[in-house]
C-alpha cells in the first residue's frame, strides 16, 4: 500500500478520512528524482471548500506542465485532526507524495477571504515554518501568497515572504526561473528576495518600510531594498483563450462543495457596481473564444465524469456567446445526464428558455441580487438593476411555474436610510404580489421569497474605500428595523428574511483595510486557539476585542471613520490600471446619486486601459 | 442488457466510505465511455446498484456492482476502458453479462442475492497481540467450541445479544485449508487475497460468515467476542478485514460472479 502520512487508527478515527489521503481521480504523479521544484498549493480552509477552487485547479495544471515542477495540493487539517497532529507531534504534508511541507521549496497559500487568516497560521504552525517571515533560514520553504486579499496584503504581511499580485497565468515562470538560479548558485535567501522583487507583480514585504503619523495614519511605505518597485503592477492574463486551463481537473472522492466541471467563460466584469472589488481589480473583461469553452467543457466532462457543468463569471449574462455555448451545451450533453448551471444570469426570456430546459422547476429558485432597496441606493452604488426588471423577470418565471425567489441585500451601504431599508421588505412583497395576480388555476401553490441581508464591508480598490462603516449597534438596529417591517408586509407570511452576524463582519472590515500593525492582532488571536473562523460556530468574537486592546489598536480607526480624499493607504503600493483618482471620482458620483455606464456602453476612462486588452480594445459593445 | 461488475477495494481507497464509491463509479463510467442507460424523467440517472456495503477501513477483493448499458464490444473491452480511468486502489476482476429475463418477471438484484462473504482477519503489524499463530488457532478452536458464542448485534437504534455461532459457516488459518472447508466446487474458487495487505507477523484467520440484507455478521463482532472470551484487550484499529468474496446460496454455495 502507499505510505500515507497518517496512520489507519488515526485515519479511521477522524472524520472524513478521504480528506487526508490524495490519489484522486487526475491526480499528478511524478519522479521526484527527476524534479528540481517542489511547490505546494495550499488552499487554507478544509478540503471540501479548497478542492472546489479553480484558482488553484488552474494553477496546478500550468506548474505541473513544467517538467522541473511538482506541484502538490494541502488543506487545513479539520480541528479534529489538528488536535491530533499537535498531540502526537505529525508535521503537515501535501496530499500528493504525502511528504512533509517543510521539505518544499515553496509554499503557495490563496487567500480568498479575511477569516482564513489564522487557518495560515495553523498551516505554517503545523508544517514547523516560523509564524513570521523574518525567522525563516533556507531550511524553510518559501512562502508566497495569492488570491483578491492579496490586494491589501499588509494585514498577513509579516507571514509571506512574497505576494504574487494578480493572475497567476503570468510570472510564475520567471519567479521558478528565479528560484533554480538561487539553488544552482547558492545564493542566500534574500538574494532570491531580491531577485523575485525585480519581477513585476511580485511584492516582497520585508523590503518595504512604513511610518504612521500620531493618529495611527500611514505616513510612508518606502522601499529599503534597492531591488525592490516601489509600485507593483498586478498582473493580467491578457489573452485567457490561449492561457492553460485544466483539461483534466482532480475530481475528489468526498463532495466538495462545487461537485461539479468548473467552465471559467470570460474573466472580470463592466459594470462597475461601487461596491464590488472584483468589478475592479480583475478589470478589464476579458472573454474566452467560444470554440475554445467547447473544446474544454467537452475535455473536461470525458476526463471527470462529472454530470454537471457550471458557467463561472461575474455576470454570465454579458458573456457575447452566451446563447451559441449554451445551447452547444444543452445539445451536446443534456442526454447523456448532463445538467448545466448558469449563476449569476441575468433573468430574461433566454434564461427562462434555458433554466426550463436544464432545471427542475419545482425544486429551482430564481436569484436576484438588487443589494439595496430603492432605486436611490442602486444609484449609488451603481448596480444596474431596477425594480421593472426583477419584477417583470419574477412575474415571466412565474408564469412558466416557478415559486420559489431569493433576494440578496446588503444593509450599511453608504448613504443608506430607513426608506432604503424598508424599500426591502417592500420589494420582497412587491415580488409576492405579482406571483399572486396570477390566476389561481395556474398557480403553483405558494410563493417562497427568501430575503437574505449581509452588512456592507469597504473594500481596497472601490469607490467605497473611503467610506465610513457602520457600528454594531447600527447594524443591529437596521436589522431589526427591517424584520420588524418585513412583518408588516401584506404577504409577510410568504417571505422568510435570513441575515448575517454582525461581529464577523466588523472584523472582516477591520481585516479588509488594515495595515501592517494587524500581524500580531492574527497572531495574538491564532495563540488564543482560533482557526476555521470562516465557520461561524469556531469564530470567537472577543478574542479578537481583547487582541486589538492588547496592540492598542481599535475598531473605530479602521472601520468607523471616514477616510479623507488624500489619505495614503496601505494598498495604494499595488497598481491594478484603474487608478484612485477615477474610484475617487466615482465615489462622489455615488453621493450625487448618478450612475456610471458599463464598459460596454461607454468607456468611463478608469486606467484599466493601460493592460491593452479585452474589452478595452475591442470594438464590440451592447446595450 | 445488465451487467454484473466485479471490482477490488483496496490500499487508501479503504478509506473511502459507500456512498462516495457509488458516486465515483457514476463518474467512472463516463470516463470509460460507457454507453451508460438512464432512467426517464427529468433528472436522468444511471442505472446502477451496489451489492452488501464494505466498512470504512475493510479492503475487499469481491465488490459487486451492477449496470444497465444499451451496448457494448466485449467483455474484454469494457474491462480495459474502465481500469484504464481507476484510481490506484480500485480495479475491476470481472465482468458478466446477466442473462435476459422473462417479461413481467423481476430479477434478483446483486444486493438481494448475497448470502454469504469470506473474510482473511490480518493482525496489523505493531499492535499488541499476545498470542502466537499456533496460540491463535488453538485459542480461537476453543473459543469455537463454545454452545452458543454471543455477539453483540447492533442496530442505529439499539444493540442486542444473539448467538452468532450457526453464522460462522467455516473457519481457517490456511487459505487452502479454507477452500476444501467451505462447500463450494472447486470451479468457483478464485484467490480472494490478492489485493489484501501483508503484514510481517503473518498471524490471520479465515471465516466464512452470514452476510446479507437479513443477517449479516461482521467479522470485527466475532473478534471482539473471541478476545473477551479469552479475556484480552479488544483494539479494533490491529485487525485488518479484507473480504474475499461474495456468496449466493440459492443453488449450492456460488460466488456472484458466477451467477448470470
Amino acid at each position: 500500500m502507499k505510505h500515507l502520512a497518517l496512520s489507519d487508527d488515526i485515519l479511521l478515527t477522524i472524520e472524513k478520512p478521504a480528506r487526508y489521503i490524495g490519489n484522486e481521480v487526475n491526480m499528478v504523479k511524478k519522479d521526484l528524482s527527476q524534479i528540481d521544484i517542489r511547490f505546494c498549493m495550499c488552499f487554507p480552509d478544509v478540503y471540501e471548500v479548497g478542492m472546489s477552487h479553480l484558482g488553484i485547479q488552474i494553477l496546478y495544471d500550468m506548474f505541473n506542465k513544467r517538467e522541473d515542477t511538482y506541484c502538490e495540493r494541502v488543506y487545513s487539517p479539520w480541528p479534529d485532526l489538528d488536535k491530533i497532529m499537535r498531540e502526537k507531534k505529525i508535521p503537515l504534508f501535501a496530499l500528493e507524495s504525502q511528504d512533509p511541507i517543510k521539505s518544499f521549496d515553496f509554499l503557495g497559500i490563496t487567500l480568498q477571504y479575511e477569516m482564513c487568516y489564522t487557518n495560515i497560521l495553523q498551516i505554517l504552525d503545523l508544517s514547523g515554518i516560523p509564524l513570521s517571515a523574518k525567522n525563516r533560514t533556507k531550511e524553510d520553504p518559501i512562502v508566497i501568497g495569492g488570491g483578491p486579499c492579496t490586494y491589501n496584503p499588509e494585514p498577513v504581511a509579516e507571514f509571506f515572504d512574497l505576494f504574487y499580485i494578480g493572475e497567476g497565468e503570468t510570472v510564475y515562470d520567471q519567479l521558478l526561473d528565479a528560484y533554480k538560479k538561487y539553488k544552482h548558485e547558492n545564493l542566500s535567501r534574500i538574494e532570491f528576495l531580491e531577485l523575485a522583487a525585480e519581477i513585476e507583480g511580485i511584492y516582497v514585504p520585508s523590503f518595504y518600510d512604513v511610518t504612521y503619523n500620531e493618529e495611527g495614519i500611514l505616513l510612508s511605505q518606502e522601499p529599503n531594498n534597492s531591488h525592490a518597485q516601489k509600485k507593483i503592477k498586478k498582473q493580467v492574463e491578457s489573452d485567457i483563450s490561449n492561457s492553460p486551463y485544466p483539461r483534466k481537473p482532480l475530481v475528489p472522492y468526498i463532495q466538495a462543495i462545487q461537485d461539479r466541471v468548473v467552465l471559467e467563460i470570460q474573466r472580470g466584469c463592466t459594470r462597475g457596481c461601487r461596491f464590488c472589488q472584483a468589478g475592479m481589480i480583475y478589470r478589464p473583461i476579458r472573454e474566452r473564444d467560444v470554440n475554445y469553452l467547447k473544446s474544454l467543457a467537452k475535455d473536461m466532462l470525458e476526463s471527470t465524469g462529472y454530470d454537471e457543468i457550471s458557467l463561472s463569471s461575474l455576470s454570465s449574462s454579458d458573456y457575447s456567446c452566451l446563447h451559441e455555448l449554451v445551447y452547444f451545451l444543452i445539445d451536446e450533453f443534456r442526454d447523456k445526464g448532463v445538467n448545466i448551471s448558469l449563476p449569476s444570469l441575468r433573468i430574461d426570456s433566454f434564461a427562462l428558455d434555458v433554466m426550463s430546459k436544464v432545471q427542475d422547476i419545482r425544486k429551482s429558485s430564481l436569484t436576484f441580487a438588487p443589494e439595496a432597496g430603492s432605486q436611490r441606493l442602486r444609484n449609488v452604488i451603481n448596480k444596474g438593476l431596477t425594480e421593472d426588471v426583477i419584477l417583470d423577470g419574477a412575474a415571466s418565471a412565474f408564469s412558466c411555474g416557478w415559486n420559489k425567489v431569493k433576494l440578496y441585500f446588503m444593509m450599511g451601504l453608504p448613504t443608506e436610510t430607513e426608506e432604503d431599508i424598508e424599500g426591502i421588505a417592500q420589494l420582497s412583497d412587491q415580488i409576492a404580489r405579482r406571483y399572486y395576480e396570477i390566476p389561481k388555476d395556474q398557480r403553483n401553490g405558494k410563493v417562497a421569497i427568501t430575503t437574505s441581508t449581509s452588512f456592507f464591508v469597504p473594500k481596497p480598490f472601490t469607490p467605497f474605500q473611503w467610506s465610513r462603516m457602520s457600528t454594531m449597534e447600527e447594524f443591529l438596529a437596521k436589522q431589526k428595523f427591517l424584520h420588524s417591517k418585513v412583518k408588516e408586509q401584506l404577504n409577510a407570511k410568504s417571505i422568510r428574511y435570513n441575515w448575517h452576524d454582525p461581529e464577523t463582519t466588523i472584523i472582516e472590515g477591520i481585516l479588509a483595510r488594515g495595515d501592517r500593525r494587524l500581524s500580531s492582532v492574527i497572531l495574538s488571536v491564532y495563540k488564543a486557539g482560533s482557526i476555521f473562523e470562516a465557520w461561524t460556530e469556531n469564530f470567537v468574537f472577543d478574542r479578537w476585542i481583547k487582541a486589538l486592546e492588547e496592540n492598542q489598536l481599535s475598531i473605530d480607526f479602521y472601520n468607523f471613520r471616514e477616510r479623507g480624499f488624500g489619505e495614503l493607504f496601505p494598498w495604494d503600493f499595488i497598481d491594478i490600471g484603474v487608478t484612485k483618482k477615477f474610484l475617487y471620482k466615482e465615489y462622489e458620483q455615488a453621493k450625487n446619486e448618478i450612475t456610471t455606464p458599463n464598459c460596454y456602453i461607454s468607456c468611463s476612462g478608469c486606467g484599466a486601459g493601460t493592460y491593452q486588452c479585452g474589452v478595452c480594445i475591442s470594438s464590440h459593445t451592447k446595450s | 442488457m445488465i451487467f454484473r461488475v466485479k471490482f477490488a477495494k483496496f490500499g487508501v481507497l479503504k478509506f473511502i466510505g459507500h456512498l462516495d464509491v457509488m458516486r465515483y463509479f457514476q463518474k467512472a463510467v463516463l470516463r470509460a465511455g460507457w454507453d451508460v442507460v438512464y432512467s426517464k424523467g427529468f433528472h436522468p440517472h444511471q442505472i446502477m446498484s451496489f451489492a452488501q456495503p464494505l466498512s470504512v477501513g475493510v479492503t475487499s477483493s469481491s465488490e459487486y456492482m451492477e449496470i444497465e448499458l444499451n451496448s457494448y464490444e466485449s467483455l474484454e473491452k469494457l474491462k480495459e476502458s474502465i481500469n484504464a480511468v481507476m484510481t490506484d486502489g480500485i480495479w475491476v476482476n470481472e465482468i458478466t453479462l446477466l442473462d435476459e429475463i422473462l417479461p413481467h418477471t423481476k430479477r434478483i438484484t446483486s444486493m438481494a442475492l448475497v448470502q454469504a462473504a469470506d473474510y482473511m482477519i490480518s493482525i496489523k503489524d505493531g499492535f499488541d497481540f499476545p498470542f502466537t499463530q499456533e496460540e491463535f488457532e488453538a485459542h480461537f478452536e476453543e473459543f469455537y467450541k463454545q454452545n452458543e458464542i454471543l455477539i453483540q448485534k447492533k442496530t442505529k437504534k439499539s444493540s442486542k445479544e444473539i448467538d452468532c455461532k450457526p453464522f460462522i459457516l467455516g473457519y481457517s488459518f490456511d487459505l487452502y485449508d479454507f477452500y476444501d472447508k467451505i462447500a463450494i466446487e472447486p470451479e468457483y474458487i478464485k484467490d480472494g487475497t490478492i489485493f489484501a495487505d501483508y503484514y510481517e507477523n503473518d498471524r490471520r484467520l479465515y471465516l466464512q460468515l452470514t452476510s446479507g440484507s437479513e443477517t449479516n455478521i461482521k467479522p470485527d463482532s466475532i473478534i471482539e467476542s473471541f478476545c473477551a472470551f479469552h479475556g484480552i484487550n479488544y483494539d479494533k484499529f490491529a485487525y485488518q478485514i479484507h473480504r474475499m468474496e461474495l456468496y449466493s446460496n440459492q443453488k449450492g454455495l456460488q460466488p456472484l460472479w458466477a451467477i448470470r
